[in-house]
């Protein structure tokens, strides 16, 4: 199931909130895990078991490893299961075809390809589950007896198909006890429509013009069409993928759980390493605790050094998808942040404000063109029209007209995407208290009936996270 | 517990009236949508709606239950039409000049023609060559493309707008045809634009286009056209909403007139056939009133498209006319009524026999391949032309 669905917001979530205000403290953890079963299986109702007997042997193997508690080896040994278990089901399902064929590619080879589907959100909960078992055997952590809870932790259904990735650490009291108050699920609610109309009414509208213009022949569209294409994708992820976390974090507010935050205006960066300090932070935290930091970080021989970056991104890149182009997506960015280090950063700040910005937009939507192109023709087309060698001209009818026909809503994402409303919010609240606490609510009825009014008439409402 | 109770915070108004208003709005939503009586058609937006999913293991284990659920919810959704028509409100506000393929201006909605499929456009015009070819060498054979609104009223939008330039698709059309002859009606609708020759709401000629239609027909098929003075004109209803409305939902001021011309007194029609592919059944008059009741008024002229229907007239002049059509044609049947003892228009979107098998055309004096541009650039049903194979 998702957010942005008629069944979620008036079947699903309704029954499930009202159930789980109504049960005591007690029987919430279960109903939360039963829902999230329920709301995985709506959409994945064979593979739901991936989840379950990964969530499973995470437990079991947290359960062997505080048994054993004196015995290192005993406990490694569990880690290690725990590890090879989740990243097997991953690499089973994620990757065995894209390793197949490269393998027939290379050595002219005929295995079979496996071509086994890609159960939803799989790159999530495995990542969140292994939190768990390397937190506790690097005795960051509690060990978790209570198997409703930890169940509860992986198919908590906020967080379970997008992320953000909520490590365990950050909801092993909540799991336990937590307080949910009118004013928790006051703010819940707030950030819930927030998100249903970043995703619904913003990233939908403008990924429709992506997905018309990624469908054209690239060698006949004109320079204008292309950037308008992929600004368009580029508002198109971060609000779909914005969005979903900010439902997420609202969610698991009316179920009294603080999700920490996933984007922070990624697109106000002003360096490519401050991007990643702002865009899917729970992703690139989770990298840099559990690959980075295990593999010396930045505290050693320069040639490690940058074997690590090189690592860290290849693989940030591999679980965006088993494609190469997100390899090349990924080590892109770990090319950038090398140079940044070594003398790109002095530059910056030399720089005014605008142009650090400037400079870091622009590279992070070159990085969508690799994201968004799985194959290297249509790369190297793209990215031709792009720098007008295609001479295909700057500026057709198509584009002229489709800029107009969107220029509300590209003006409107561009905005949205900058600090000025947060700051105009807090700003109005601070001046103006009485007024804004009525107006609140009312945007946020607007915003809501807007956002059903999208969703009855979705004709395009895509999920961009299968993928990864 | 005394404690916290007494650390209670108090709850600001605000607040409350987020939480109030969330739950009331699903509640009431959702409280209607299940209470309320089920329609199983949109008439507003001229569609059949899901019915309630079967539930069995298999179609659980293969989602076909929850994709079924999700849209079996959205179609009977409370206040669904209203919900559609806030959103093109949305998109107008949001300054988009294109909502749902529908250009908006201030005097009617106007319809964009895709750009053509091109396999299908190919297909279409090899069978209407191969059709001359095998039996038509004795006959005549007479192709009209008419254009849409959208080409008519082209200056009304924005001129960058990615629509197809419908006269070149029509004179390209034409340059591949061989034998046949072609009639440019473009022309004289363009003359016409300031008269009512197009639905507001609906992506049909109306009445009178289909009457400009004739008139340009009449050179090419030998029959003098009628003046259109000699024709009473019955306004049947004036709230007629179209197709395009019903993309859109809104504007429903612009509702369309359905008007009905009836020649001097006299009435040439004796019976109307019309063949659902199963049965026919007999009709005393072209006009089918009943749909004047209904939201789909447009099937007033000669019901709803059907495989075949045959209007039989008391003309004698041995003129027997066979139309290859979509439903642009069955307006014109008012006026094309009046020259022929028999016409006969095949849909070749509802026949999968060999036409052959449906019609002899030994009867037939002329055919006419009558289409609107629209459905020519996209259908690819007159291939099944080729099914009918001349054996001798």
């Amino acid at each position: 199931m998702v957010f942005s669905s008629l069944t979620f917001l008036f079947v699903f979530l309704p029954i499930v909130l009202g159930l789980y205000y109504a049960l005591p403290m007690r029987y919430k953890n279960a109903l939360l895990f039963v829902s999230g079963i329920v709301f995985y299986a709506w959409g994945e109702p064979i593979y739901v078991w991936v989840m379950v007997v990964s969530t499973l042997i995470d437990y079991t193997a947290g359960r062997l490893m505080y048994r054993f508690d004196d015995n290192q080896k005993m406990r490694t040994v569990f880690l290690l299961m725990s590890l090879i278990m989740n990243l097997g089901l991953l690499g089973v399902f994620k990757y065995s075809s894209f390793v197949v064929e490269n393998i027939n590619w290379l050595f002219s080879l005929n295995i079979p390809n496996p071509n086994l589907p890609l159960p939803i959100g799989i790159s999530f909960f495995t990542f969140q589950s292994m939190s768990y078992t390397i937190d506790l055997y690097r005795r960051k952590i509690k060990v978790q007896k209570d198997i409703v809870a930890f169940t509860t932790y992986v198919t908590l259904f906020p967080q379970l198909v997008a992320g953000p990735i909520v490590r365990y650490s950050e909801v092993a009291d909540e799991l336990e006890n937590r307080v949910i108050g009118m004013n928790t699920i006051a703010n819940g609610i707030g950030l819930f429509i927030k998100g249903l109309g970043k995703k619904v009414i913003l990233a939908n509208s403008i990924g429709a013009v992506w997905t018309s213009i990624k469908a054209m022949e690239y060698g006949e569209i004109s320079t204008l069409t292309a950037w308008i294409g992929i600004l368009a994708f580029t508002f198109q992820i971060y609000y779909d993928f914005s969005g979903y976390s900010d439902m997420a974090k609202g969610l698991g507010r009316m179920f009294g759980f603080h999700f920490p935050d996933n984007f922070r205006h990624p697109y106000t960066s002003r360096s490519v390493s401050d991007f990643w300090r702002r865009w899917h932070i729970t992703m690139s935290e989770w990298f840099k605790s559990y690959v980075y930091f295990p593999l010396g970080g930045s505290r050693c021989s320069t040639f490690k050094k940058y074997r690590n970056i090189f690592i860290v991104w290849m693989l940030t890149g591999l679980w965006h998808g088993a494609s190469w182009n997100f390899v090349l997506w990924g080590l892109y960015f770990g090319v950038l942040l090398i140079i940044e280090r070594l003398f790109m950063q002095k530059v910056l700040d030399k720089l005014p404000k605008f142009l650090q910005t400037a400079y870091t937009f622009i590279l992070v939507v070159f990085g969508w063109v690799l994201f968004e192109m799985t194959d290297m023709a249509s790369l190297g087309s793209f990215f031709g029209v792009l720098f007008g060698a295609k001479g295909t001209g700057f500026a057709d009818h198509y584009a002229i007209f489709t800029l107009l026909n969107n220029l509300v809503l590209f003006i409107l994402c561009a905005i949205g995407s900058t600090t000025l409303v947060d700051k105009l919010t807090v700003k109005m609240s601070r001046k103006f208290h009485q007024a804004t606490a009525i107006a609140l609510p009312i945007l946020q009825t607007v915003l809501l009936l807007i956002s059903i009014a999208f969703l009855v008439n979705a004709t395009y409402n895509p999920f961009l996270y299968f993928n990864f | 517990m005394m404690r916290e109770q007494k650390k209670k915070k108090k709850i600001p108004a605000g607040k409350k009236a987020t939480i109030v208003m969330f739950f009331a709005v699903i509640v009431v939503l959702i409280g209607i949508t299940v209470f309320a009586p089920k329609k199983t058609i949109s008439e507003e937006e001229n569609k059949v709606l899901a019915s309630f999913p079967k539930i069995s293991i298999k179609r659980v284990f293969d989602t076909k239950f929850m994709k079924d659920f999700d849209a079996y919810l959205s179609d009977h959704f409370a206040f669904r039409t209203n919900w559609i028509a806030a959103e093109t409100e949305v998109q107008k506000v949001l300054g988009r000049s294109e909502i749902n393929g529908v250009f908006i201006t201030s005097d009617r909605m106007l319809e964009a023609v895709d750009q053509p499929d091109e396999s299908a456009v190919a297909g279409s015009i090899d069978a209407i060559n191969r059709y001359k070819e095998q039996f038509g060498s004795q006959k005549q054979v007479a192709v009209m493309l008419v254009p849409t609104a959208g080409q008519i009223y082209r200056n009304t939008y924005h001129p960058y707008a990615p629509v197809l330039d419908q006269t070149d698709f029509i004179q390209d059309v034409y340059g591949q045809l061989k034998d046949v002859d072609t009639v440019d009606v473009f022309t004289s609708l363009n003359a016409a634009q300031n008269s009512y020759i197009y639905y507001r709401t609906d992506h049909h000629w109306t009445s009178y286009g289909a009457y400009i239609g004739y008139a340009a027909l009449s050179k090419t098929l030998g029959y003098n056209a009628i003046s259109r003075d000699m024709f009473n004109i019955e306004h049947a209803s004036n709230e007629f909403l179209g197709t395009i409305y019903s993309k859109v939902l809104t504007n429903a001021e612009m509702a369309d007139s359905i008007d009905l011309y009836y020649y001097a007194d006299k009435d040439v029609v004796e019976k109307v056939e019309v063949f659902d592919g199963v049965k026919s059944q007999e009709y005393d008059s072209i006009f089918f009133r009943e749909h004047l009741n209904t939201k789909d008024k447009y099937s007033t002229y000669l019901g709803t498209n059907q495989p075949m229907v045959t209007v039989k007239t008391n003309v004698q002049n041995g003129q027997k006319l066979l139309i290859f059509k979509d439903s642009y044609a069955h307006e014109m049947v008012q006026f094309l009524c009046q020259h022929y003892e028999e016409i006969t228009l095949l849909d070749m979107r509802y026949i999968n026999q060999s036409f052959t098998e449906l019609v002899n055309l030994d009867d037939y004096t002329q055919t006419l391949f009558l289409y609107n541009v629209g459905s020519f650039t996209q259908d690819n049903s007159l291939k099944k032309l080729n099914l009918a194979q001349k054996t001798n």
